[in-house]
């Protein structure tokens, strides 16, 4: 049995497509309470992990515990139960454009609550708050909301139902370094405030040294090493002391 | 329309008020999908306002939809004069409360107000004339970058040309050359049935030859390009347009109208009345093939006839069909510059072309029957 204390618990994961393997014997394992960067080089599978995870696909082997259930003996609804109790923002945000940022935010309230039309509203408008964007920004479209905007919008929707796990792709790509820094400080306090474990895929070597408790590295089809940021950098690894070195490290004080 | 797959507690939100011990007893779960039929109660519902002591150690589970619903219950009581004791609250539970009750706005602001019907009309109407304006606008602009190329022919991308000529024209072969065969059919079909009573079928070849070549060929022929080709413009500019490839262009000094439009605009004016020539040869073999086969008409005396008909119904059809091709082509390129950002423009913009396309081919034919009947043609 997983212990409580794991969000998320995946053990021997294989991912295969034809004759490429891209992971071999995935373990991993996130405490609740904890933010975690996954990071790795492109094409270590980052995407892939995470929508087996989010069980967008399912993997050619292994188990994943999400919040101490097994997502391969779910029925059907219990799945979708599952799904509500995660919150998911994608890369590009994935925003319905026929619909505005409230209507955005509320969709999954509407469909899966019975929650009053005002009530829901408001919940809405305090998720597009708490995700740093202003009110008037409810009524506009996607097309009218700058990048950083869309990002915003996107963790609003993705914590409408308050999620236990919030899972991010890449929330920092395409932001400039500030916004990018108020990104990172708004995930951490949502995760105070709102006892989130997050789990994202990042590049950002500014969010793997200040923005996260601890890092998972994909290399060599698995989870290489997962420790804070300042730990990994002092591995010998050759995947890690490459990674790393792209970054002087004095500025990781 | 709501399903709630809400899998632990089953338990709904819950809120009992005893007068009497001055207790507020909140149980059950206060989260998203346990908060809405509590919510619809209290407003049926409500306690008194007086002072209460608030007791949540019943509540299962509390999320920020919970909170909200705890927080209108208290500003509620506090309004109408009493007061809630919160101080046995949990924790939690209390940083719950404060964050939702953070100051800033939690109603939506007013959506803009829905406009009278009169208002509508305006707005429509307006919209109209903007559209009619950008599309003279595109049309002048065209013609700006095209005036020069007049000059310098050599300039004109004339690969683009080539190979928008095969997609438009060559790839439409097969298709145009079936309905107007079978438009030539249902026409002889129509006539012959009426020209028989009358033992008239000696002119059933006139018939199919004057509506096929006037009329029907040159029509059938540009509403298949616009179907086929206009769409297919706006939605190959109009994906540019999402991918900044139109932007790129324009920032590499090379006028996306040079390259993108005016070519096509070349390739439809130049495929299409050879089109149209394929279509009045397919639509007279199935107009004569029918009066032939059904209402007995000798093809040595129908060809007969089809040489002494007056070479301006070749001519008047074949006219149209250039006219034809560069409406269709200006009106799926500016519906593909048109597009701004997003990918359900470019869904918008292909429809929208092929409705405008459409429209306007059967919009000048009919002007031009009317310009052709009184130039007495």
């Amino acid at each position: 049995m997983t212990p409580p204390d794991l969000a998320i618990e995946v053990r021997g994961l294989t991912n295969r497509f034809g004759s490429q393997t891209v992971h071999e014997g995935l373990d991993l394992k996130v405490p609740r309470g904890s933010v975690i960067g996954l990071v790795g080089g492109s094409g270590t599978g980052k995407t892939v992990l995470l929508n087996n995870l989010i069980m967008l696909t399912r993997p050619t082997a292994g188990r994943i515990r999400i919040l101490g259930q097994d997502i391969d003996r779910l029925g059907l609804r219990q799945r979708q139960a599952l799904q509500l109790r995660l919150g998911v923002m994608f890369q590009m945000g994935a925003l319905f454009t026929s619909l505005t940022v409230l209507e955005n935010v509320c969709l999954p309230l509407v469909e899966h609550t019975a929650l009053p039309r005002a009530l829901r509203e408001e919940v809405g408008m305090l998720k597009i708050r708490l995700a740093g964007l202003p009110a008037d920004a409810a009524h506009k479209r996607p097309s009218e909301l700058s990048g950083g905007m869309v990002k915003r919008a996107a963790l609003a929707r993705a914590l409408a139902l308050d999620p236990e796990i919030l899972f991010l792709d890449e929330p920092t790509s395409g932001l400039d370094p500030v916004g990018a820094r108020a990104f990172d400080a708004l995930v951490l306090e949502l995760r105070e405030l709102l006892g989130l474990t997050v789990f994202q895929i990042t590049h950002d070597l500014d969010s793997i040294w200040h923005g996260v408790d601890s890092v998972a590295f994909l290399a060599r089809k698995r989870v290489l090493a997962m420790a804070p940021a300042a730990e990994l950098a002092r591995r010998d690894e050759p995947e890690l002391r490459e990674y790393f070195s792209t970054r002087p490290l004095e500025s990781a004080a | 329309m709501h399903k709630d797959l809400s899998p632990r507690d089953r338990d709904m939100a819950t809120l009992d008020w005893q007068g009497a011990a001055g207790v507020l007893t909140a149980g059950g779960a206060w989260d998203a999908h346990g908060a809405g039929p509590l919510a619809r109660r209290l407003t049926i519902a409500f306690p008194e306002a007086r002072p209460w002591r608030l007791d949540t150690a019943g509540i299962s589970r509390m999320d920020t939809a919970g909170a909200l619903l705890l927080l209108h219950v208290i500003e509620r009581l506090e309004d109408a004069g009493g007061t809630v004791d919160i101080s046995a609250l949990p924790q939690r539970h209390r940083e719950l409360l404060e964050l939702v009750r953070r100051p800033g706005p939690l109603q939506p602001p007013a959506a803009a107000k829905p406009l009278t019907p009169l208002a509508r009309l305006g707005e429509v109407t307006l919209a109209i004339l903007r559209h009619f304006y950008a599309i003279l606008t595109f049309t002048g602009e065209v013609a700006r970058h095209a005036a020069p190329l007049l000059l310098r022919p050599w300039q004109v991308r004339w690969a683009s040309v080539i190979n928008e000529i095969h997609a438009a024209g060559v790839l439409a072969i097969p298709i145009v050359a079936l309905l107007s065969f079978l438009i030539g059919v249902v026409i002889a079909y129509q006539a012959g049935a009426t020209l028989d009573r009358f033992g008239a079928n000696i002119f059933l070849a006139d018939m199919v030859g004057i509506v096929t070549l006037r009329e029907m060929a040159p029509m059938i022929t540009a509403i298949v390009i616009a179907g086929r080709t206009g769409s297919s413009y706006a939605a190959r500019i109009g994906t540019m347009r999402v991918t900044q490839e139109v932007d790129a262009l324009r920032a590499l000094a090379l006028p996306p109208i040079e390259m993108l439009v005016i070519p096509r605009i070349l390739a439809l004016i130049i495929a299409l009345p050879l089109l149209t020539v394929l279509a009045n040869a397919a639509g007279l073999f199935g107009g004569l093939l029918v009066s032939h086969e059904m209402f007995g008409l000798d093809l040595s005396v129908a060809f007969d006839r089809l040489e002494q008909m007056k070479n301006t119904h070749l001519w008047v059809g074949l006219i149209k069909a250039p006219v034809f091709a560069a409406v269709i082509a200006l009106i799926g390129c500016h519906e593909g510059m048109k597009v701004r950002g997003s990918a359900a423009e470019v869904g918008q913009a292909t429809t929208s072309s092929v409705v405008q396309a459409i429209f306007w081919v059967i919009v000048l034919d009919a002007i031009f029957s009317i310009v052709f009947r009184e130039l007495d043609l």
